[in-house]
């Protein structure tokens, strides 16, 4: 078992490292100067560049430049943002929580409808039921994100006029930020029509929710459906139904449990599927998270943002793929006994 | 009577197909007693098991003159009837029993949830106390020394003869009046095969428990059943008590089928071929009419393309028109 | 001599002949297969389909209606845009760039993906361990994020953003051919063949390929519907093929100023995409369906 985490462990390192080097590589095969990459500082003197230069060793070996970028990626300095000026890493801190916060929504809606009616179709295989919930999934599916906020939007915010276009909030509540998440935000603050607010903010939530949310759902559907399927065919379940337990409790006991283990390892590529979704769904609703800064960096050929960008999502995205592995590990028995030989 | 089948069809239905598995089958079953029922590999042994505890998928069709439980008619019923009737009376055990148990469940959590509800008698506080007795008394019951470990142990931490033995506690946690036990041994090493058996054997007579032993291995019914059925392509070909059928053989399928297994009293030449039926099983899609096994029948004539009726002789039910060992 | 055997008259269709028969007995799908085959077809032969250039701009007739409505006209059947070029043959032209490239895309990527993954799935040690660890980090990558960052690198344009498409889907095609190729190579059957004296190539090519030659079809299935989207991804967040371009995703970008004078903008080239990408994704499970069905 400890040999099994030190394995992940290592894995874990060595990918950051290699994301690590990815990123380091990419100031060099951007246009552009190295220097002016690496930190984000535009209008320099001579003085100033040589001096950066020095600082950055871009004069020595590359790996005594890697050494460096290292270290000041640990210290948390990605260089500044060629168009706001700030701290990447502070930017970042910015806009990362309404990422989350919008995410995480996204992913309980997935939870609450994928998982039941992926198990609603996966139990009742080959009945109508299933064929209406398979066949909207794979019809969900197959709509590109984009077009989806743009219908959703043409119908729900300008056809009908029920939702608004875009944002988190009216402009005309302003709410301090203490930790990003909007919805905590409001609570914490002393506004006295704190009721009216949450309404707001929750109808600027739904679209982006919804949109995002699609495409993971119909994911999550399809895999718990084939892995129902694939537990309702086995042994133990035939020998369940001739012990005399209930469809429900056979289902509850024993369906759901071998069901959701294989789908915990393909978390990852859910997460996956959610993250390019919400760069996507941040764009088209405005939304101030990590997608639409990091499209606006594209737009402004602001390289420090993009390279910043990149690693620390990545980094978030094989964190996620590894503890999804381990936690996988430490729920199912049958992958700890191939682990203990 | 405890279980008397008459006439039993189990018809699969596909688009372009439509075949009788099982072809007119009886099979009758005294209470108290072990009952073996043989045949080869797909002559519809599992199939009778499944159409009996009505756990066949909707392709399946099962008919039948008559199906008493108990000289209560299965097949009239409604199904919620009849499945409470087989979850109250009949428990099955299954070949590879590794695979029949959760995986990712423990062996006690399993045992636990098929102890019934209503024999439990304490409170709410103490019913896990209570269950847990109950369960290791189960363990204890089929012979299971360290119950406590197996309590604990995932089922893939098992062998297969422990396997087999905890879903025979299974099974016998409600006090069933029949046990169904389809290729119990399957792919079993010998030593623990014998054990399987023989702790069947121990539970008929201690807990006067029929038992239904479906298996292709001729060896362990005539060891530990009192009677047999022998099918052939889903035909009931003959029946009795095994000791008679031993004797006198009445078909020539079952004549054949005890001659194929060598004996040592035998003197059987060097290098000289063992005794078998030549051909082999017909696939579902060309199954002959009349007595399936006619085109293999060293005693066919032309009658036998019409399907045999079933006599009962001395305690013996055949179906065939030519049978052996019979003065006419 | 007379054939006494009477059971050997009927012939078992082979397994391609069964995994077609299956999917042919599939209505949906192959309903699905004749919709791809004509988006190919238009591909193809988009200049001649193509009532109109996609460029051609009639200032006569600015964002005209398609033709059922009443401001309509037949001689445009969808309409026109701001500029005054015609819908359906932009859509025509634009089916030549997103799904017919993603086809090739998806193509050279797989013929690069397979012998890297056949390579990778049999080398062993030290090399496999660290080409895995690179495999995985760029798997764990999502694919658009790494398309955007390539397409950062090398600058916007429709181009490079074939080359990014190409790049990121290779790792997938090495990942499912790697695992593939392992599966296969602990197998009986190898086992069998390699007693018998065959090289690892001789197994590759002719034991291992034609056992996997299914999970590659459906991976491709998969590259294809990845491919269209991440084109049009790009081209609607205005990185991949240029505003103007009959790309499916750039018409919908360019449509968004006009959402609220002409829907029809927004709606046409995304039902048009939505009915390629959910005959392609119908295709590819009903190919795994027949499969499936074929091995039961």
């Amino acid at each position: 078992m400890i040999v099994y985490f030190i394995r992940r462990f290592n894995l874990l390192v060595t990918t950051l490292f290699l994301l690590s080097l990815i990123s380091f590589s990419l100031a060099h095969l951007f246009p552009g100067d190295a220097a002016i990459n690496f930190s984000g500082q535009q209008s320099l003197t001579y003085q100033e560049y040589a001096k950066l230069t020095e600082e950055l060793a871009l004069n020595e070996s590359y790996f005594v430049q890697y050494i460096v970028y290292m270290q000041r990626v640990v210290q948390g300095d990605f260089g500044n943002s060629f168009s706001s000026d700030a701290s990447v890493l502070d930017d970042f801190m910015r806009v990362f929580p309404a990422s989350a916060e919008l995410s995480a929504y996204a992913l309980i809606l997935t939870a609450i409808v994928g998982l039941p009616l992926g198990l609603w179709a996966g139990v009742k295989r080959n009945s109508w039921i299933d064929k209406v919930i398979f066949s909207s999934a794979t019809i969900a599916n197959s709509i590109p994100i984009f077009w989806m906020g743009l219908l959703l939007m043409l119908l729900f915010s300008l056809n009908l006029a029920w939702l608004p276009i875009s944002g988190r909030l009216n402009l005309l509540y302003e709410v301090p930020s203490d930790t990003g998440i909007l919805l905590i935000d409001i609570a914490l603050s002393n506004l006295d029509n704190k009721y009216q607010i949450y309404q707001d903010a929750l109808r600027h939530l739904v679209l982006p929710t919804i949109t995002l949310a699609i495409l993971p759902t119909t994911i999550l559907i399809g895999m718990m459906r084939s892995s129902v399927i694939n537990v309702m065919a086995t042994p133990y379940i035939k020998a369940a139904k001739t012990k005399g337990l209930s469809t429900f409790q056979i289902i509850r006991k024993h369906v759901f449990r071998n069901a959701i283990l294989p789908i915990i390892p393909q978390f990852g590529l859910l997460f996956n599927t959610l993250m390019t979704s919400t760069m996507i769904t941040e764009f088209i609703f405005s939304w101030p998270g990590i997608g639409h800064w990091l499209i606006e960096a594209i737009y402004q050929r602001d390289y420090p943002v993009i390279q910043a960008a990149l690693l620390l999502v990545s980094s978030f995205m094989v964190v996620i793929n590894v503890l999804s592995d381990i936690v996988h590990t430490l729920l199912n028995p049958l992958v700890r006994k191939e682990i203990n030989g | 009577m405890l279980l008397d089948v008459r006439n039993l069809t189990v018809t699969l239905k596909t688009e372009n197909l439509e075949v009788n598995a099982i072809d007119k089958m009886s099979l009758s079953m005294r209470e108290g007693s072990i009952h073996g029922l043989v045949g080869e590999t797909g002559s519809g042994k599992s199939l009778f098991a499944r159409a009996l505890t009505a756990t066949l998928s909707d392709k399946w069709e099962v008919k039948a003159d008559r199906m008493f439980w108990q000289g209560q008619d299965l097949l009239r019923l409604s199904p919620e009837q009849r499945g409470q009737i087989i979850h109250r009376d009949i428990a099955m055990i299954f070949q590879e029993p590794g695979r029949c148990l959760d995986p990712t469940a423990t062996v006690g959590e399993q045992l636990s949830e098929v102890i019934p509800e209503a024999e439990c008698v304490s409170s709410f506080w103490q019913r896990k106390k209570e269950i847990y007795g109950k369960v290791s008394n189960l363990l204890k019951k089929v012979g299971i020394k360290h119950y406590q470990k197996c309590y604990e142990s995932y089922p893939h931490e098992l062998s297969e003869g422990l396997c087999q033995k905890v879903m025979i506690a299974m099974a016998i946690a409600r006090r069933p009046k029949l046990l169904v036990a389809d290729e119990p041994t399957d792919a079993m090493e010998s030593t623990t095969k014998i054990q399987i058996l023989r702790l069947l054997q121990k539970l008929n007579e201690s807990k006067n428990m029929s038992v239904l032993l479906i298996t292709h291995d001729l060896d362990s019914v005539t060891q530990y059943a009192d009677e047999m059925t022998i099918l052939y392509s889903g035909q009931s070909v003959e029946s009795g008590s095994v000791r008679d059928l031993l004797k006198h053989p009445f078909h020539p399928y079952t004549e054949i089928l005890f001659n194929t297994i060598p004996r040592l009293g035998d003197d059987l030449k060097p290098k000289s071929r063992l005794t078998t039926l030549q051909g082999s099983t017909p696939p579902l899609q060309h199954l002959p009419i009349g007595c399936r096994l006619g085109p293999r029948c060293p005693r066919a004539q032309k009658e036998c393309v019409i399907t045999p009726k079933s006599v009962k002789l001395k305690g013996h039910v055949f179906s065939c028109h030519y049978p052996i060992n019979l003065e006419r | 001599m007379a054939n006494n055997d009477i059971y050997n008259e009927i012939q078992y269709p082979g397994p391609y002949q069964l995994a077609w028969a299956k999917f042919r007995a599939d209505h949906v799908s192959w309903v699905c297969f004749c919709i791809v085959i004509f988006f190919i077809i238009v591909a193809i032969f988009a200049p001649l389909v193509a009532p109109y250039s996609p460029t051609e701009q009639n200032t006569d007739y600015v964002l005209l209606p398609p033709s059922w409505q009443n401001a309509g006209d037949v001689h445009f059947l969808l309409g026109t845009d701001d500029l005054g070029r015609d819908v359906l043959s932009r859509l025509i032209y634009g089916t030549q760039i997103t799904f017919g490239l993603s086809l090739l895309v998806a193509l050279a990527a797989m013929v690069v993906g397979l012998a890297l993954g056949a390579l990778a799935g049999m080398s062993k040690g030290i090399r496999a361990s660290v080409f895995n660890h690179l495999l995985d980090t760029i798997l764990s990558i999502p694919s658009l994020l790494l398309a955007i960052v390539i397409v950062a690198a090398l600058g916007p344009g429709l181009f490079n953003t074939i080359w990014a498409v190409f790049l990121v889907l290779i790792p997938q095609f090495v990942h499912r051919t790697r695992i593939a190729v392992q599966n296969e190579f602990k197998k009986e059957y190898v086992t069998a063949a390699r007693l018998d004296g065959a090289n690892d190539f001789q197994i590759l090519i002719s034991s291992v390929f034609p056992n996997i030659i299914e999970t590659i079809i459906l991976q491709y299935s998969l590259a294809v519907s990845a491919a269209m989207l991440d084109v049009a991804a790009l081209g609607f967040l205005g990185l991949g093929a240029q505003q103007g371009s009959p790309e499916w995703g750039a018409m919908l970008a360019g449509s968004i100023d006009l959402i609220y004078r002409a829907s029809w903008l927004a709606t046409l080239p995304g039902v048009t995409m939505f009915l390629c990408l959910l005959s392609v994704n119908t295709v590819g499970h009903g190919l795994r369906n027949a499969l499936k069905q074929r091995s039961e």
